[in-house]
């Protein structure tokens, strides 16, 4: 048999087509999540459902775009990298009002919220812009690098981490669990934008360590925002 | 921690990086910048040295101004013999000078130790090697007559080639280090924040302008202001137009001596009036200023530390 068929007739998925298997695992595990998160809603307390609510919306818009960018790279063999951007432009923000939610009781303000966001457009945006080759690689993706580093330092040393630690214990371990997948998980994605921008680069040896740019951001989606959602769910559970 | 300086010199930064994508400046204009810089603030701000000097020793005899003199024309003396004899040495000990220099007046954090020296002397070394290697097709006939061509043109490429990653990643992996062990490093976490900005506010400026125009950003007016600001904030001199007036003005007379000298050598050792002979004795003419300027610099915090 040299060839899996998955959900369909007309996909056909070759044995050694990474790239394709993990958009299609990547579908089905944010599928699934979304009907976890969505089906546990009516056992949380009201306290904590808006962030599980948003934790189930996360997965869903990746969910829908990963089953685009599925058929996508199915048809053309091309990277997805629009539709990646327009699901991250969607998901990333929100991940951002999880911290709002989860500190609000603690004083969170809408002043960090939106200072949140728009480190995370800001950092979504020039990635864009590097990796869709509308100028300088390095340049975008220095700047890309900057507003991430702002999100880290807000978590882990800011005022994010200020309002967790006065939130309570638990939110405080929430928020060192989430600081954590921000700090590695996210930079999963550098990895994928230096791979996919290698070419012509004083990175040009990233285009050769074997890694295919696709299969990182796969990972790296399904991990964190299934993670995210998870350690979001988990706290629901242990403040309640 | 001189934040809103930095951020003003940036701001100036980015719109030079502005104003060259709209109007590309040629060589001869980008090396007239580099010139008018080095004249107006890069050379001036090791003028102070003797003042430095006479601000530390204060109540000293006349005696030992001669000697600090001394002291300073002959560090100036064997470091040009070096330039003279082993100009590749000489490159090296430069690179390693400017590496521990550059890299403490970028410094936001603590310097209380050897370990703190040692990491910003490595980010320093890290900058300097990014911006040099980067810029490596421009750099490459100064270095191939500063090293009196032992070493081939290609030869500079193919290490640049090798080192401009190195140089990028070694910048990443100190600042994640640096984050880690933020408390160790910094007094306080805003300056992480800003050591972070900082670092790559200048790595998109080193990516947007060419040599010239980096190098007149980076060491014209850069280096140049927080060095000038450090020494006014250490006498404790105001932080107002004629604050900044009596340390320039201070810097005035010394700074003649070293332009009239530069020339000089310059005028000297030239065979023939080019740009490509002209760079690489201009730089030559400031490496030797630099070392005894370092060590009396470096005085400023030995001071502080008492």
């Amino acid at each position: 048999m040299d060839s899996l068929f998955l959900l369909d007739a007309v996909t056909v998925i070759a044995k050694t087509d990474y790239v394709s298997f993990t958009f299609f695992v990547g579908t089905m595990a944010m599928m699934a999540a979304s009907v976890f998160f969505f089906f546990e809603l009516s056992n949380t307390s009201q306290e904590w459902r808006t962030s599980v609510l948003v934790s189930g919306l996360i997965t869903f818009i990746a969910a829908v775009h990963y089953y685009y960018m599925r058929s996508y790279y199915a048809e053309t063999q091309d990277s997805p990298t629009f539709f990646r951007y327009v699901d991250w432009l969607l998901t990333v923000p929100l991940m951002c009002v999880e911290f709002y939610l989860i500190t609000k009781k603690a004083g969170g303000t809408t002043g960090l919220l939106w200072k949140m966001i728009l480190a995370s457009v800001v950092m979504l945006v020039t990635g864009y812009m590097g990796e869709a080759g509308l100028g300088n690689a390095t340049v975008w993706g220095t700047v890309s690098a900057l507003a991430y580093f702002y999100i880290v330092y807000e978590v882990w040393l800011g005022d994010v981490k200020k309002l967790a630690t006065n939130a309570g214990s638990a939110v405080a371990s929430a928020n060192k669990a989430l600081g954590w997948f921000i700090l590695v998980g996210w930079a999963i994605y550098p990895l994928g934008y230096l791979i996919g921008t290698a070419e012509g680069q004083w990175y040009a040896g990233f285009a050769n360590i074997g890694l295919d740019m696709d299969i990182v951001y796969n990972i790296g989606d399904a991990v964190n925002k299934i993670g995210f959602g998870l350690v979001i769910y988990a706290l629901s559970r242990k403040a309640a | 921690m001189q934040i809103k300086l930095r951020q003003l010199l940036l701001v100036i930064g980015f719109g030079l990086a502005l104003l060259h994508a709209y109007f590309p400046l040629s060589t001869n204009q980008q090396l007239g910048v580099l010139f008018v810089t080095l004249f107006t603030l890069g050379i001036p701000h090791g003028a102070l040295d003797f003042y430095i000097d006479q601000r530390i020793n204060v109540g000293a005899d006349k005696k030992h101004g001669y000697i600090f003199l001394f002291k300073y024309l002959m560090n100036m003396l064997v470091y040009g013999l070096v330039w003279y004899f082993l100009p590749t040495i000489a490159i090296l000990i430069f690179i390693g000078l400017t590496a521990f220099h550059f890299g403490e007046i970028d410094w936001l954090g603590k310097s209380y130790n050897g370990i703190h020296k040692l990491c910003y002397s490595i980010l320093g070394l890290s900058w300097i090697l990014f911006l040099l290697s980067k810029n490596i097709h421009t750099a490459i006939d100064v270095f191939v007559l500063l090293g009196q061509s032992k070493m081939q043109a290609n030869e500079y490429i193919y290490y640049a080639n090798i080192v401009l990653p190195i140089s990028q990643a070694t910048l990443v992996g100190i600042h994640i280090i640096l984050f880690f062990a933020h408390k160790y490093f910094f007094s306080d976490t805003k300056q992480l924040f800003f050591a972070v900005m900082q670092i790559g506010c200048l790595t998109i400026l080193n990516m947007l302008l060419p040599l010239w125009l980096c190098f007149s950003f980076y060491f014209g007016l850069w280096h140049s202001i927080l060095s000038f600001d450090k020494i006014r904030q250490e006498f404790e001199m105001e932080n107002s137009f004629l604050g900044w007036k009596k340390l320039l003005t201070k810097a005035i007379p010394y700074a003649a001596v070293a332009w009239t000298g530069i020339i000089v050598f310059i005028y000297f050792s030239l065979e023939a009036w080019s740009i490509k002979e002209v760079m690489p004795l201009l730089f030559i003419g400031i490496a030797v200023l630099a070392l005894p300027h370092l060590q009396v610099f470096t005085k400023i915090k030995l001071d502080k530390s008492k």
